[in-house]
């Protein structure tokens, strides 16, 4: 047999290779010092890490860890409460200033508009509440002189 | 092998998300947090609950298209490797697979050895084990840690950092050839 690729060894060091070719390859380093060593080799530094760096000095608390989690979900849901309340405060406040400005861009037009314009605009912006003061036929008068 | 400690969901509706939440930290909660300190080194409890908090929030759109114990550790590794990207020491140890693979096409452009001596000197052969490993290129680190360390199944490491079966083996091997060169005086006998 020519010697697997190396890929090849660390499969069949982690047991990752069909039975058929695992035998195979036992036979060959069984007649293959080089590939017997690599092999060894691999099996040392498994074996190596797993005493060296598999164990961690603290227990694990999972009491702790849910505690940590659930006061972060609280403390997040929480600034996202605030954070909407802020974004509805900013939201009116901005239609507030938006409606300002309007009514002020609204009155500046006016000023530029001549004495008999602005009365007609007025008389017509009220026409309502004169007309539920029963001044109907005043009303018509003043807005047909103001008109000519 | 990964084995799923009697977690039953997804599947079971009547289950809300806080039970959900509680099992799986109960179940994982403890390999979860030893893979990220052996992939981040210390100070890896926040990371940690960062983690879970991503897994807690996470959890109602998980539809069970993975295991359980993949999709978490997917997860961890994704935060794990980010963090690592992130962090200031790590701009100098993850590569991208392309510079890896041009360092790697040199074979001597492996780590340089620890001596039994130099370990002596540190008085500590596990803090060497632990730099070495720490000292890995993180794509490389990761694959070796998730065999060696957790146990995992070739096709589970493929799963869980969603590479070809042909890429973790190749990254496995890569991972113990620079280790076996650095580590090398602790493998005879």
């Amino acid at each position: 047999m020519i010697c697997p690729d190396p890929v090849q060894l660390d499969a069949f060091v982690d047991a990752e290779l069909p039975a058929a070719q695992a035998a195979a390859l036992t036979r060959h380093l069984e007649e293959c010092p080089v590939c017997a060593a690599r092999v060894r080799g691999t099996r040392r530094l498994s074996a190596l890490l797993r005493r060296e760096a598999g164990e961690l000095g603290e227990e694990f608390d999972p009491g702790r860890l849910l505690a940590a989690v659930k006061q972060e979900v609280e403390r997040r849901a929480e600034a996202r409460r605030r954070w909407r309340q802020g974004l509805v405060a900013a939201a009116a406040a901005a239609a507030l200033a938006a409606g300002t400005m309007t009514y002020r861009a609204s009155r500046e037009d006016r000023l530029a508009m001549s004495e008999d314009a602005f009365a007609l605009a007025l008389l017509k912006e009220h026409r309502g509440y004169v007309t539920s003061l029963g001044a109907d036929r005043e009303f018509n008068i003043q807005v047909a002189q103001l008109e000519e | 092998m990964l084995t799923t400690v009697g977690l039953t969901w997804p599947g079971g509706a009547s289950v809300d998300r806080d039970a959900r939440f509680e099992e799986l930290v109960h179940a994982y909660g403890g390999r979860v947090r030893a893979l990220v300190h052996r992939l981040v080194g210390q100070d890896a409890d926040d990371l940690v609950q960062d983690i879970f908090l991503q897994v807690y929030r996470s959890l109602p759109g998980f539809r069970g298209e993975a295991k359980v114990s993949t999709w978490l550790y997917r997860v961890a590794t994704n935060r794990c490797l980010d963090h690592l990207r992130r962090s200031r020491r790590a701009k100098t140890r993850v590569l991208s697979w392309e510079e890896y693979a041009s360092v790697c096409s040199v074979e001597t452009a492996a780590l340089p050895l620890v001596s039994p001596e130099a370990a002596c000197e540190h008085q500590d052969l596990t803090a060497a084990v632990r730099r070495c490993l720490t000292e890995l290129p993180a794509i490389l680190r990761v694959v070796v840690v998730l065999r060696d360390l957790e146990g995992l199944e070739y096709r589970e490491i493929a799963a869980v950092l969603g590479v070809p079966l042909g890429t973790v083996q190749s990254r496995l091997h890569r991972a113990r050839h620079l280790l076996k060169q650095k580590l090398g005086p602790y493998l005879e006998g």
